[in-house]
């Protein structure tokens, strides 16, 4: 790996959605950079199920929720483009046709269900399949490279357990205000 | 996204009545239709639908007459509200103060230092590598800190582990897990006590979370006061912990002393206890104000009237901490006293234990080893109780009964202080018959010591009194004994540690509580014997630290001298409801409310009535038992 590769990739966007107990799903956005260290942090107002949509979008209501509305309302607000958007989120993956940045996938490692990720570039990190969805131009190798040398200092399940901290501390402090 | 969709509801099977919205439902249809439109708002399952999305209906249109009839809906997403946070803007940083070094510990675009792999290492080893993976200490903020802005700070940073990997930072050795989490636990407080059990590290917690404050830029001035024999440890653990911090010693003469409150520019000043009274002029002075105030050994101020006391609660500073192994030593009293200077006002004298322990849950940090030191070689508690020698017990037995019988004479003229007069010198009876220098305890530690030297360990023998370890000494000579106490000049105590680490014959090192109990690292040694009994189980416990702390080469052996039904025996079982005071008020658990040692309880040494007169404090028997040692 050269060393323009390796720095290639300045920022990560980890995003997922968290599931609250009765108030709906939350979607959250951590921009750090190579080093780990967090440039932003985004979160959305608990998402209720909405009936009416359920219904419409039926099998694809998720990726519509999840990709659509939760994940373009959180980078909207990115003013940091990040290099790459990682997620954990199968949901999420419909994203990939609504913006220009490339997107990887981080299977969690306790995933119930099977990803199909055939004709994706694929590599394991410790036990965990992680899948370039798309690339957007740059080259699947570097954006590989890239993620694993970030690998290499944080394990890829760590910003999302920021994240999901950070939401569960934003509403526990909202609950008590 | 806006979404658009074909609506059409049958008209054919009109069912206005029915209690089930789904007989109402719309349906993606696009076939063409056969039935008529109908106005779509009069369903409850419609109402359902434009309450929660009022642009569902954005637009109808009727088409023309020839075609099927279609109602057109046009579904536009909610815009979602969110929440943003951006690091270069907002949290702690940009209000704290800049200190003089570069602040990039928290710079997400900081450089990283090139490591020498080598040396990475011998550093780290492979084994705390592994560790690193398996833990994640985040640092989460205080319960004071309201604004979700600032809490959010914290919690956002990557693990203290990831943070501190050497790449920003180097550090002489990995820290344990514990130690991350003390560090976390201090780097958000403006008050905190750090009251863990001796040996754990309070010192390099202290520093490194002082690094990184100073690193962030959140301070830039630090005031720490110690007692003054550890001062120069606290520069050699600064050396060690955060080499590019500048630290002085504040010392020498008044107009030296002077010079360094006013003038010297070094982020850490280090100054002693026994200097403050004399420099309270300047250590409070309105232009000296510090971002951090900490104090080691903090039970020193523990009685919040002494001089002490007073001036370090009246130092200009923005944060305060407190480090100490032994928050309480007698009482409730003496964790009121710590909490006047950290965090002013959250407990006081007339709380209860369970009171206590929730009003200082979040200001309060206590690991003992036994939780957090899994590994660390075991700490072996052996009491050996001995029999009185014949000579002995007559002495004793002798001065127990004139001494009751000239308290109980003394009526209502007696205080506590003429207790312990009788309990002192029955303790030295139990130490060395005083007609004819006879005792059991120096005949067992000799066979100890015997045992000791054999298998080419070292021990440390405390007491109370420097006149005994002199006894001790001379009965000792074959082990070639070092004495270490309050009689000996500052100036030689750390040649001869040094002598009693280095020279493999120098098999023992004689300490008095006073002079011996904190501050040293003798973790060489895997014996300490208690040739008496301190009235205070903390003291104990930081006498026994000196040797089971972490670096502890095996497992310590710790052998408490007793001798059997007396009143060393008695005040055991004092000592052990006070540590059970401590575990109560420190401990997480829900153990029933006990209360300190009561007059009656004291009294109660002797089966003497309480009487009516004016009672010396405890504190204050206590401050004595100290000048006698």
């Amino acid at each position: 790996m050269t060393q323009a590769t390796t720095h290639s990739l300045q920022s990560f966007g980890f995003m997922t959605v968290v599931e609250l107990p009765s108030l709906g799903h939350c979607g959250g956005l951590l921009v750090v950079s190579r080093i780990g260290r967090p440039i932003e942090f985004h979160c959305t107002a608990p998402v209720a199920t909405n009936r009416a949509q359920q219904i419409m979008y039926g099998e694809t209501y998720s990726g519509f929720l999840f990709s659509d509305q939760i994940g373009m309302a959180l980078i909207d607000k990115a003013r940091e483009r990040p290099s790459v958007f990682i997620t954990d989120c199968s949901e999420m993956l419909p994203l990939t046709e609504l913006i220009d940045n490339p997107l990887v996938f981080a299977e969690p490692v306790d995933s119930k269900t099977e990803f199909d990720g055939s004709g994706l570039k694929h590599f394991d990190l410790s036990g965990q399949s992680v899948y370039c969805v798309n690339h957007r131009g740059a080259d699947a190798t570097s954006i590989s490279q890239g993620v694993q040398e970030f690998a290499s200092r944080l394990p890829l399940d760590e910003p999302f357990e920021r994240i999901r901290q950070a939401i569960e501390e934003a509403h526990s402090v909202l609950r008590a205000a | 996204m806006d979404q658009y969709f074909k609506l059409t509801e049958s008209l054919n099977h009109p069912s206005p009545s029915s209690e089930d919205p789904r007989d109402h439902v719309l349906r993606a249809d696009t076939g063409p239709p056969k039935i008529k439109p109908i106005v779509l708002d009069t369903t409850s399952w419609n109402q359902a639908i434009e309450s929660q999305l009022p642009e569902l209906l954005s637009s109808w249109q009727a088409e023309s007459p020839d075609k099927p009839p279609v109602v057109s809906a046009r579904f536009k997403g909610r815009r979602i509200k969110t929440s943003s946070y951006y690091f270069s803007e907002t949290g702690p940083a940009k209000r704290g103060n800049r200190s003089s070094i570069a602040a990039d510990l928290f710079d997400p675009y900081a450089p990283e230092r090139v490591a020498d792999p080598v040396n990475e290492e011998r550093k780290s080893g492979a084994k705390s590598k592994e560790k690193k993976v398996a833990t994640r200490t985040r640092m989460k903020a205080p319960a004071d800190v309201i604004k979700l802005e600032d809490r959010l700070f914290y919690l956002l940073q990557p693990p203290l582990e990831n943070l501190l990997d050497g790449k920003t930072m180097e550090f002489p050795f990995e820290p344990f897990p514990f130690q991350y989490a003390g560090i976390a636990f201090l780097f958000p407080r403006n008050s905190a006590i750090l009251a863990d059990e001796m040996g754990l590290g309070k010192t390099m917690q202290a520093i490194a979370t002082v690094r990184m404050l100073l690193r962030a830029g959140f301070i830039k001035s630090v005031l720490i006061i110690c007692p003054k024999p550890l001062v120069t440890n606290w520069q050699r653990e600064f050396k060690s912990w955060a080499p590019e911090i500048t630290v002085a010693a504040i010392k020498g003469n008044q107009h030296q002393r002077a010079w360094h409150w006013k003038t010297e520019s070094a982020m850490v000043k280090l100054a002693n206890y026994e200097l403050l009274t004399r420099d309270e002029a300047l250590v409070t002075a309105p232009e000296n104000e510090f971002d951090l105030v900490i104090l080691d050994e903090a039970q020193r101020i523990k009685n919040k009237a002494n001089a002490t006391s007073e001036v370090v609660h009246r130092i200009n500073r923005k944060r305060s901490w407190a480090l100490t192994g032994t928050p309480i030593e007698n009482g409730v009293e003496d964790l009121v006293g710590i909490c006047e200077f950290a965090a002013k006002g959250t407990v006081s004298s007339g709380m209860t234990a369970r009171e206590m322990r929730v009003r200082v849950k979040d200001l309060i940090l206590r690991r003992t080893k036994d939780v957090v030191m899994k590994d660390m070689p075991p700490r072996l508690m052996r009491d050996a109780e001995l029999e009185l020698s014949p000579e002995q017990q007559i002495s004793y037995d002798g001065a127990e009964k004139d001494g009751v019988l000239r308290l109980n004479d003394m009526g209502d003229e007696l205080t506590i202080k003429h207790v312990f007069e009788l309990v002192l010198r029955l303790k030295q009876i139990c130490n060395f018959d005083p007609a004819t220098g006879m005792s059991s305890k120096i005949e067992r530690l000799k066979a100890d010591m015997e045992e000791v030297a054999a298998s080419g360990q070292k021990a440390i023998v405390f007491s109370q009194w420097v006149d005994s370890l002199e006894v001790i000494g001379k009965q000792l000579t074959v082990h070639r004994p070092l004495e270490y106490h309050g009689r000996i000049p500052s100036k030689q105590r750390d040649p001869i540690l040094k002598e009693f680490k280095e020279n493999p014959e120098r098999k023992v090192l004689l300490m008095s509580y006073g002079a011996g109990a904190v501050g040293l690292n003798l973790q060489f040694c895997r014996y300490v014997f208690l040739f008496d009994r301190w009235w205070n189980p903390a003291i104990e416990d930081q006498a026994i630290n000196r040797a089971h702390r972490i670096g502890a080469a095996g497992s310590v052996t710790i052998t408490r001298m007793i001798m059997a039904g007396t009143i060393e025996q008695r005040i055991h079982q004092i000592l052990e409801e006070k540590r059970e005071l401590f575990r109560e008020i420190l401990s997480d658990g829900d153990t029933p409310a006990k209360r300190g040692l009561s007059r009656n309880e004291i009294f109660g040494l002797f089966d003497l009535t309480t009487p009516k007169g004016k009672i010396t404090p405890v504190n204050e028997v206590e401050d004595e038992l100290g000048k006698a040692a």
